[in-house]
């Protein structure tokens, strides 16, 4: 079955210097920084007061 | 900026715990999870698949690449090419004699090794190759009802190591000149190949046919599970090579986090795969091992990170915990 979205193709590369990395590695390591930044500044469930008097 | 007493007394003050506590369910935690990254790997396989490519075959490279395929059957057969002078784990190299130290001390240059430690050598011949019997005789001598062919082959193992060289140097010399015939046939000016010819142009048919492939693993085992052997034939030629260097994955492209097609790779091996690219690991024979000793001393570093001053001292410096526990810090100000 074939897939919605076809990767069997050459990919393409960013050169810079000597690194040499491709766009999908490039993306994923975009995606990896963003749930970083989601982890540390999105807030607890449960509410804010709950958290903040659990905390306590 | 806090001074040592004050961080001693805050290390004091948290070692037994007086506040409140809260229920924490860490099963639940966990099942949500896994459950999350099933459904999310069910997602992802459904809308962008997996890599499928075709696996390389020594088939496919003797119909495509004939006169490389003779080339690299003549090595292997007088034993030139990298496989046949790799060391261990599959040979001893036969120039056993270390230049290191200038001394002879039973170790040869071209096994991997850093100061004392030669890994290489030490860890032996453990999965021995043959060139010339398990690339070329052996395979060949599975054919049946060629009687001249095995002549061919009890000539050439009855010769001196002296004309088998310069059998298969004539013919490796004239390979360069060959030219491919309108039925894909491989011809060669006339010259003193005595059997290297025909063996290897049964060979060639041989590989064409797609028995090679089989005749190479050819094994006591019921299923066939190891590849080596055909890998490292694949290996001497340029049919692997070229197909690695199209879909980025030699050494010297960073090739050891990259996948087929388009694909995202291994991202998280980019520094093994760095100290390929710069010197003295480009262009060092003993870039394996050193790449292996630095990676060792930072893992190390990364295990040991609570004892490294300065180190150990960056969440103090960057306290990215009170933007984590920003409420509890917020309801203590």
């Amino acid at each position: 079955m074939a897939a919605i979205f076809n990767l069997n193709h050459p990919a393409s590369y960013i050169h810079w210097l000597f690194i040499d990395v491709s766009v999908s590695n490039v993306l994923v390591v975009v995606v990896m920084f963003a749930v970083f930044a989601a982890a540390i500044l999105l807030p607890f469930p449960h509410g804010h007061s709950n958290s903040a008097k659990e905390d306590q | 900026m806090m001074t040592r007493a004050q961080r001693a007394a805050e290390d004091e003050r948290y070692r037994t715990w007086k506040g409140p506590y809260r229920p924490y369910d860490i099963i639940k935690e966990g099942t949500i999870a896994i459950t999350v990254i099933a459904i999310l790997v069910v997602v992802l396989a459904v809308f962008f698949s997996s890599p499928d490519e075709r696996a390389v075959t020594v088939k496919q490279w003797a119909r495509t690449m004939p006169v490389n395929f003779l080339q690299t059957a003549a090595g292997e057969l007088d034993g030139t090419t990298e496989t046949a002078i790799y060391g261990p784990p599959y040979n001893n190299y036969p120039n056993d004699v270390s230049k290191d130290s200038g001394a002879y001390d039973g170790l040869d240059d071209y096994t991997q090794h850093l100061w004392f430690i030669h890994l290489q050598a030490w860890l032996g011949v453990a999965h021995p190759i043959n060139t010339a019997q398990d690339f070329v005789i052996n395979p060949l001598r599975t054919m049946p009802q060629q009687p001249a062919l095995q002549a061919a082959i009890d000539r050439y193992q009855a010769a001196p190591a002296r004309q088998q060289q310069a059998w298969t140097v004539a013919y490796t010399s004239a390979l360069n000149k060959a030219q491919l015939t309108a039925s894909g046939a491989v011809s060669l000016p006339s010259g003193s190949y005595g059997p290297v010819s025909e063996m290897l142009g049964e060979l060639l048919t041989f590989a064409r046919a797609g028995g090679l492939d089989g005749a190479i693993l050819n094994s006591s085992q019921l299923y066939q599970t190891d590849y080596t052997k055909a890998l490292m034939f694949l290996a001497d030629g340029n049919a692997l090579a070229a197909r690695a260097q199209a879909e980025h994955l030699l050494g010297n492209q960073w090739g050891m986090m990259n996948e087929t097609g388009s694909y995202p790779g291994q991202v998280w091996l980019w520094l093994y795969t760095f100290w390929y690219q710069i010197r003295p690991f480009s262009t060092s024979t003993n870039a394996d091992i050193d790449v292996m000793a630095i990676m060792t001393v930072l893992s190390l570093g990364l295990v040991l990170i609570p004892f490294i001053p300065g180190i150990r001292d960056i969440p103090r410096r960057i306290p990215l915990y009170r933007v984590i526990w920003r409420n509890h810090y917020r309801s203590l100000s």
